[in-house]
């Protein structure tokens, strides 16, 4: 998806047509988001089968609350029977609540881009200096979603095996 | 060992005349590449030494074109990066009160700063991890450079929950079994010692138990572990491992 994405974007970067920069430049946005999403959901589904088919504007919630709330409540039960230590539990639900922030402000961040990219063709996509920009958001930003989307979301999964 | 992307990509760039003696490795997604590139090998104009950043801009478009590889350009320590390398690693060594902790700065060409230490993510508390960003980000803007992500890539050291994940998936097992398990899910690789020590205390809590050479789960070791949907359960994964075992 971010191979389409950034080619979408070249072909913004390079065109001399103002319609043809924001109509591509908008796509690219778009699917820079969706290349995010897709990360956080094949790790997700990992964790939790139902999260897999949340809708995408639930996804932030699930990551900040639902997550964590699953794992307060796996890991207090592993803590009540001796398998995991108070420290232990401290610092794998900390590390949950970090990266499922971080993951959240991802998504947040791509999906409104994505909002502005799809249903408010009143905000045009401009071109300066190499850089695409949409509303508050630029190419730059949005290129960077899916690699930082799928190290935390891997960094999620990999503490989250920590509670059996 | 060069991987396949990468030795294509040194050919490709030897013969586009890109003849400097880089460091490329693969990226975090197939078909990606990072080259890391000493910060005293840019110069203003492409000389015989000296590569810029139209130069790198223009591999970087003709690489995509050409072999269908998203490259990387990052700017590494040498001579000014160096500098700021090590104050940041002192830094970060103060914030996570770590001597031993590695710290690489890489910076892309428009000056955005990545930071990586290798440290398990276990042991960054939220506290740390603020305070990090915060120490760092001040310090890189003065050198005119804009920190973007903070990385830390180390393995944790397995839970004794995992453990007991691994003898439920495994039984009857043996710690050999168990250590290679954990090894393979992306864990700390921890000594066989370690984990007969694990497995001794499991066994004490009478979740496990020990006869013959090998660890099997008891009735209060499976009822402990949680009921997972999805991929991760524990159930799933050991009835895949029965299907995959010779009996």
């Amino acid at each position: 998806m971010k191979v389409v994405a950034d080619r979408l974007r070249d072909i913004a970067l390079h065109s001399n047509l103002d319609h043809e920069i924001d109509l591509f430049g908008r796509s690219a946005f778009n699917r820079y988001y969706y290349a995010a999403y897709l990360a956080v959901r094949k790790n997700l589904m990992e964790i939790n089968s139902d999260w897999a088919t949340a809708a995408h504007k639930n996804l932030p919630t699930i990551l900040t609350i639902a997550i964590n709330k699953s794992a307060t409540r796996i890991a207090i039960n592993l803590t009540k029977k001796g398998i995991l230590t108070k420290s232990e539990e401290s610092r794998i639900l900390t590390s949950i609540k970090i990266c499922g922030y971080e993951l959240s402000k991802i998504l947040q961040s791509g999906y409104e881009a994505r909002s502005y990219a799809d249903y408010f063709p009143e905000e045009i996509v401009t071109r300066e200096s190499g850089n695409l920009s949409l509303h508050n958001y630029t190419t730059h930003e949005a290129q960077s979603w899916p690699k930082r989307a799928e190290k935390h979301a891997v960094q999620l999964l990999n503490i989250w095996r920590q509670l059996g | 060992m060069d991987s396949k992307n990468t030795q294509q990509f040194r050919q490709w760039l030897v013969r586009h005349r890109f003849a400097m003696n880089v460091s490329i490795i693969d990226g975090d997604a197939e078909g990606d590449v990072m080259v890391f590139i000493p910060a005293s090998y840019l110069g203003p104009k492409v000389s015989a030494n000296k590569t810029s950043t139209r130069q790198l801009a223009h591999l970087k478009r003709m690489a995509v074109r050409e072999l269908g590889l998203h490259v990387d350009f990052r700017i590494t320590a040498d001579e000014g990066i160096a500098e700021i390398e090590s104050g940041v690693t002192a830094l970060v060594r103060n914030a996570l009160q770590s001597s031993d902790v590695k710290v690489f700065l890489s910076v892309s060409l428009d000056r955005y700063a990545d930071l990586w230490f290798d440290v398990a993510p276990m042991s960054i508390t939220e506290k740390v991890t603020k305070e990090v960003r915060n120490t760092v980000k001040d310090y890189l803007e003065k050198v005119d450079l804009t920190l973007h992500e903070i990385y830390s890539h180390g393995a944790s050291v397995p839970s004794s929950a995992i453990v007991l994940r691994s003898v439920k998936v495994l039984q009857p097992t043996t710690a050999e079994e168990v250590a290679k398990y954990l090894a393979n899910r992306g864990f700390l690789k921890v000594p066989i010692l370690w984990v007969k020590s694990r497995l001794d205390r499991l066994r004490k809590k009478d979740l496990i138990t020990w006869s013959h050479e090998t660890y099997s789960i008891t009735y209060a070791g499976l009822s402990s572990l949680p009921i997972l949907r999805g991929r991760s359960s524990s159930d799933i994964e050991r009835a895949l491992a029965l299907g995959k075992r010779r009996w």
